[in-house]
């Protein structure tokens, strides 16, 4: 194409021009179709078939592009292209390659298998994608759900797994433990909360037990009486407070405290009691002791020596659903034991030396409209109320909320979805001023667990054929004489029958001992004596169960009932107690240590029972089962698996079972 | 046998001898939109600053382009934006392909103003242009249309709630406007049916319109004599090959080059997935209907339904008002001061309010300085 | 068009960026790895190993021989060895069986979190933790 052909007109300068721009145009052109054939994804495949053939050393040039790679999970909704640059995240063999190459760590691909889980179910991020920044390795804008850390992929685990404690998570466990224990639920509606969890002091007897100057301390701030108190602190104004003591303070029921002698008292024979009794197993004093109840520390201060005599009496009286057990104590030990904590104990924490001058009666009916508004008697039953006060939003798919940002970024925040769940948990003041819900005064890693406990309520529901449930069972209510007592001592407070009893905030009851099968796993003269005189078992343990000082004639109903009902027969059986077995089992015992751990003889580990006598504590059977299994019997137990065979666990079981008692006394102290 | 194939598919040659200069716009179907010969004014880049032929190359790269992103994207609420991470991640030059989609498609609407600009400008809406004039600002709305159709598609926040804006001042106008809006939306909602109307009017409907009067203008221009020209100038002609050939040819290199630049150097936006129940704040219309949308700031009726309709019907009879034949040709004809003057004065403030519209206001409509 | 372009140009001042939760759910020095391995640690090993692995738990007076000090001893064990200790026991190593086999009863990636948080254990207090043996696993 020569000037001349074009004719007259067409210019140099045309000419020039055209040249330049075909060159532009090839140079776009080029550009395009480089930067596609450099595209993310492709330049990681070219370096995977590089690695690939470098192992094979045939070097053999192959082009090495798989195209792209995806799980499509129509049921999650899900498209995931991780695996086009993960390529060997599936592949055993790669534990020591360069990331993206590295195989997938633990062994969480076995039980969730990319091919039906995708990666963006438990990761997050955006499966669409093929480049680094695009699969939202970090937060990018537009795509709400970044690639979660370690901890928040437990929220995540949680959209499935719906269980209280699902197993390998920590935070999510403990938050759900949390959120229970707290009674999130009497305000907010809770996906998987059932309302049955309330569990706080009914207030018809309180007139009787406490005065004004107590009320209106607690009701400023709870923490100030009870450190670990579970109320929050509801940020109530000064006339509020004294409304609100005015509505609960006037008498009101039928209920009325038992006449006693006080002028008799012996205070340290109270201490003896005390100290006998073990009450420190769940009431704390100072910072040492149990949760479970409420500290001690200042009981005096608040509660008449009256009220403390009736009280230890008969608890159920007064709330009827409290955990706390109805003594065996004589009137005078009670009369003792009241007036000793009310003297030991008597010292008025800061915040509670106002005045005792009875508020005014004016002010109960503005007491009892903020009594309605604030929910008081969602937690705290009150005759007249309804039980639940649900003035909260429903947290049905808190985990996908949108959030105010504002709030957040004034206090230098960054702005994300779980930040200002935590924020508002931490201290719901903090994100709106006027905000109804009180301040937990949770510590910081409990506010976080609570946080990936609410980012685990998402909106989309996950297909039933997904998620794993607590099975659903029917609340054990014990009957008859065994029932009375069961009731009477409150066992379900520390132990479970059947899934039923009570969990603390961690999740767990109190005891790690289930009684659903221990009738085949203690003998019953054993279940007997320990019922009437309980000692420490596992010496290592704080926790050991109090001296109700039940009567014999109730351990024998108890134990018997145990022993006949309480019963597993896969755990049946009878291990050989030959001299060849149990030398056997002996020689296993020292090879493998267990002495490390258990107390034979006179020497040992204290993390274990003592196993001196453990004949005439264990059945043989069960020991079999445990030596076998104990993971399965008691998760998170500090009994290892040893991967032993029947026989070894057989031999094992008759040596621990052929030891002699050691003299009188259990150990204890 | 070669020469006989080659032949019978270009029947005159590679023009060599002026003859077959002028027959060779005669002989093609492409070629025969333009005249055997042009005048020279006509060619200057600095009269028409190829502006109408920007357009056109742009609605071609858009055609094009549509043409292979449909084979991608599913107009269906459940399944667009996933469709849409399709296209910008999985597919090979889907980036590429919807950028150069959207920049174009901007770029159209920007440029169709311009030409409007120019037209007016140089007077060459008077007899006998009326028509074309008219033909044009049809046009110029079903570019706008064009836009809006497609912006919905991607069915993300950006999108979601700028239809929403935009259709929520068309149900201002009296008596018609909700009428309208439930057509267009299919519902009183925009959910799959809105999804699917926008779709089709994006595809179907408003591209054949489109290509029918652009044909339609293209035919006037030659009915009108060519391109408009000064009295002086009006009869000096070249051929059409190779003066305007060529110069169209690298006209459309420089678009081509253009497109392709924007599309490797800016990504088109994506946001989060359309949500009805989350509205961000401010929401805001596409960018050409954002000084609407502050118009709309002062007073609904005032500024969504009059003072659109006013330009509009302005701009519709204005050949017919002013019909006088000076000044055409020129740029600014000193003749036309006044004219020229208000048509100026009313571009640059319908500019204005679109800037301010797009960077001087924010939450709640409220003013912010963009710094 | 010029204004546009600088009006566009110009940008909102720095976001804010301190991140409560994450940092609520970790010590800085540790990664969430090793945080997990510690959890871990103190459930299983600490009453005879102690809290940070010196040899001193609360059973640790009545085993002999007694646990080491894990910032004096590991440095000699290399990272399968610990592993075989972890999942098979000391015995597997040829040593007194009293530390026992934990493979059967940890969960999938306890292993794992136990291994890098010993990595931090061994090495002295004054020394840098944190220094990334977890692939990919630090995530703020």
């Amino acid at each position: 194409m020569t000037p001349g052909g074009l004719g007259h007109g067409v210019s140099r300068r045309l000419l020039l021009a055209s040249a330049g721009l075909s060159l532009a145009l090839l140079a776009t052109v080029v550009w395009a179709v480089v930067k596609e054939a450099r595209v993310e994804w492709r330049v990681w495949q070219g370096r995977y078939a590089a690695l690939e053939s470098a192992e094979l050393a045939t070097g053999s040039a192959e082009d090495g592009s798989r195209g792209l790679q995806q799980f499509w999970l129509p049921d999650l909704d899900r498209v995931d292209r991780c695996t086009s640059c993960h390529l060997g995240i599936a592949d055993p063999g790669r534990m020591d390659a360069p990331q993206p190459f590295r195989t997938h760590p633990g062994r969480w691909l076995e039980t969730h298998r990319p091919d039906r889980y995708g990666c963006t179910s438990c990761h997050g991020g955006q499966g669409e994608a093929t480049s680094y920044r695009g699969a939202a390795h970090r937060p990018v804008p537009y795509w709400p759900e970044p690639m979660a850390s370690r901890e928040l992929m437990e929220a995540r685990c949680g959209t499935c797994h719906k269980e209280r404690r699902p197993r390998g998570t920590d935070w999510l466990a403990r938050g759900r433990a949390l959120m229970v224990d707290r009674n999130c639920t009497a305000c907010h509606e809770v996906p998987g909360h059932d309302a049955a969890e309330v569990r706080s002091p009914r207030l018809d007897g309180l007139p009787i037990k406490v005065g004004p100057a107590w009320v209106r301390g607690w009701l400023k701030k709870p923490k100030g009486y009870l450190p670990k108190s579970r109320m929050g602190d509801f940020r109530l104004a000064e006339r509020d407070v004294e409304a609100l003591a005015a509505f609960v303070l006037p008498p009101r029921g039928k209920l009325a405290l038992d006449a006693v002698e006080l002028s008799k008292a012996d205070t340290e024979k109270g201490g003896e009691v005390f100290r006998r009794s073990r009450c420190v197993t769940c009431h704390e004093i100072n910072g040492r002791g149990g949760t479970l109840a409420p500290a001690l520390t200042h009981v005096g201060a608040k509660a008449s020596r009256e009220w403390l005599y009736s009280w230890i009496r008969g608890p159920h009286r007064f709330q009827p659903k409290t955990l706390m057990p109805r003594f065996r104590l004589t009137d005078e030990e009670a009369r003792d034991l009241a007036a000793y904590l009310s003297y030991e104990f008597g010292d008025t924490p800061e915040g509670f030396e106002g005045s005792d001058a009875p508020p005014s009666p004016a002010l109960a009916g503005e007491g009892r409209s903020i009594f309605e508004k604030r929910g008081c008697y969602s937690c705290h039953e009150l005759e007249g109320f309804p039980t639940l006060a649900r003035i909260a939003p429903k947290l049905l798919a808190i985990g996908d909320r949108v959030l105010e940002p504002a709030p957040l970024v004034a206090r230098g925040t960054l702005p994300t979805l779980p930040n200002w769940l935590f924020t508002k948990v931490s201290g719901p003041e903090q994100v709106l001023e006027s905000a109804r819900m009180p301040t937990f005064g949770f510590a910081e890693d409990e506010a976080a667990a609570v946080t990936v406990a609410l980012l685990s309520l998402r909106a989309r529901e996950t297909p039933p054929a997904r998620t794993t449930r607590d099975p659903v069972r029917p609340p054990y209510e014990p009957q008859g004489e065994f029932g009375a007592l069961v009731r009477r001592y409150r066992c379900l407070s520390c132990h479970t029958i059947g899934g039923s009893g009570h969990v603390t905030s961690t999740g767990l009851p109190l005891s790690t001992v289930a009684l659903d099968r221990i009738g085949s796993q203690l003998t019953r003269d054993h279940l007997e004596r320990f019922i009437g005189q309980p000692y420490g078992v596992r010496v290592a343990l704080p926790e050991r169960m109090p001296h109700l000082n039940i009567a014999p004639e109730e351990a024998r109903v108890l134990a018997g009932y145990l022993s006949t009902v309480m019963v597993d027969d896969a755990l049946e059986g009878a291990v050989p107690s030959d001299a060849a077995t149990v030398a056997r089992g002996k020689e296993l015992f020292d090879r493998h240590g267990c002495a490390g751990c258990h107390i034979v003889g006179n020497s040992g580990g204290y993390v274990g029972p003592d196993l001196n006598g453990g004949g005439a504590r264990l059945k043989p059977g069960w020991t079999v089962a445990w030596l076998l299994e104990p993971e399965r019997w008691k998760r998170g137990t500090l009994e290892p698996d040893r991967g032993l065979t029947k026989p070894e666990a057989e031999a094992l079981a008759a040596y621990a079972l052929s030891l002699p008692a050691r003299k009188a006394k259990a150990v204890g102290r | 046998m070669s020469n006989r194939v080659v032949r019978s598919i270009f029947r005159v040659g590679w023009p060599r001898t002026r003859q077959q200069r002028l027959r060779a716009m005669l002989s093609s179907l492409v070629l025969h939109v333009h005249p055997t010969r042009v005048r020279v004014h006509v060619l200057r880049p600095s009269y028409t600053l190829g502006l109408g032929l920007v357009s056109f190359y742009l609605f071609l790269i858009l055609t094009v382009t549509g043409l292979a992103l449909m084979l991608y994207y599913v107009p269906h609420p459940a399944a667009a934006y996933r469709s849409m991470k399709d296209i910008e991640y999985a597919v090979t030059f889907g980036m590429f392909l919807r950028n150069a989609h959207r920049w174009a498609a901007h770029g159209m609407v920007a440029v169709v103003f311009l030409h409007m600009c120019r037209v007016f400008f140089t007077g060459s809406y008077k007899p006998p242009r009326e028509l074309n004039w008219v033909v044009g600002v049809v046009l110029l709305l079903l570019t706008l249309a064009l836009s809006f159709t497609g912006y919905l598609l991607p069915w993300d926040q950006l999108a979601f709630w700028a239809i929403t804006v935009g259709t929520a001042i068309v149900a201002y106008f009296p008596v018609l406007g909700p009428q309208v809006r439930y057509l267009l939306l299919g519902g009183h909602e925009i959910g799959q049916a809105a999804l699917l109307r926008f779709y089709v009017l994006h595809c179907l409907i408003l591209p054949l319109a489109m290509a029918f009067l652009v044909a339609l203008h293209f035919w006037r221009v030659r009915k009108d004599g060519g391109l408009s020209a000064p009295p002086d100038r009006l009869h000096r002609r070249v051929p059409a090959w190779p003066h305007l050939v060529f110069r169209e040819v690298l006209v459309l290199i420089a678009v081509l080059v253009l497109v392709h630049a924007a599309a490797l150097l800016f990504d088109a936006p994506l946001e989060e997935i359309a949500d009805a129940t989350r509205t961000p704040n401010p929401a805001k219309a596409p960018w050409y209907f954002l000084g609407l949308q502050e118009l709309v700031g002062y007073g609904a009726i005032f500024g969504g339904v009059v003072v659109p309709t006013a330009l509009v019907l302005a701009l519709l009879v204005l050949p017919y008002l002013d019909t006088h034949p000076r000044g055409v040709g020129v740029w600014f004809a000193p003749e036309r001061r006044v004219a020229n003057a208000v048509f100026a004065v009313v571009a640059v403030a319908v500019v204005a309010v679109t800037i301010v519209g797009t960077f001087f206001r924010g939450p709640n409509w409220a003013w912010v300085w963009p710094w | 068009m010029a204004v546009a372009l600088l009006l566009g140009a110009c940008r909102a001042p720095a976001p804010p960026s301190r991140n409560a939760l994450q940092d609520a759910f970790r010590d800085d020095a540790l990664t969430a790895r090793e945080a997990r391995g510690h959890r871990v640690f103190l459930q299983r090993c600490a009453t005879c190993h102690g809290p940070e692995g010196r040899g001193d738990g609360q059973n640790a007076y009545n085993l002999q021989p007694p646990p080491p000090d894990f910032q004096e001893s590991l440095a000699r064990l290399s990272p399968a060895d610990r592993r075989k200790v972890i999942e098979s026991g000391t015995a597997a190593l040829g040593r007194s069986p009293l530390c026992p086999a934990w493979g059967r009863s940890l969960g999938p990636d306890d292993v794992d979190a136990l291994l890098a948080w010993l990595e931090v254990a061994s090495r002295p207090a004054s020394d840098a933790p944190g220094a990334d043996a977890s692939p990919g696993a630090r995530s703020r």
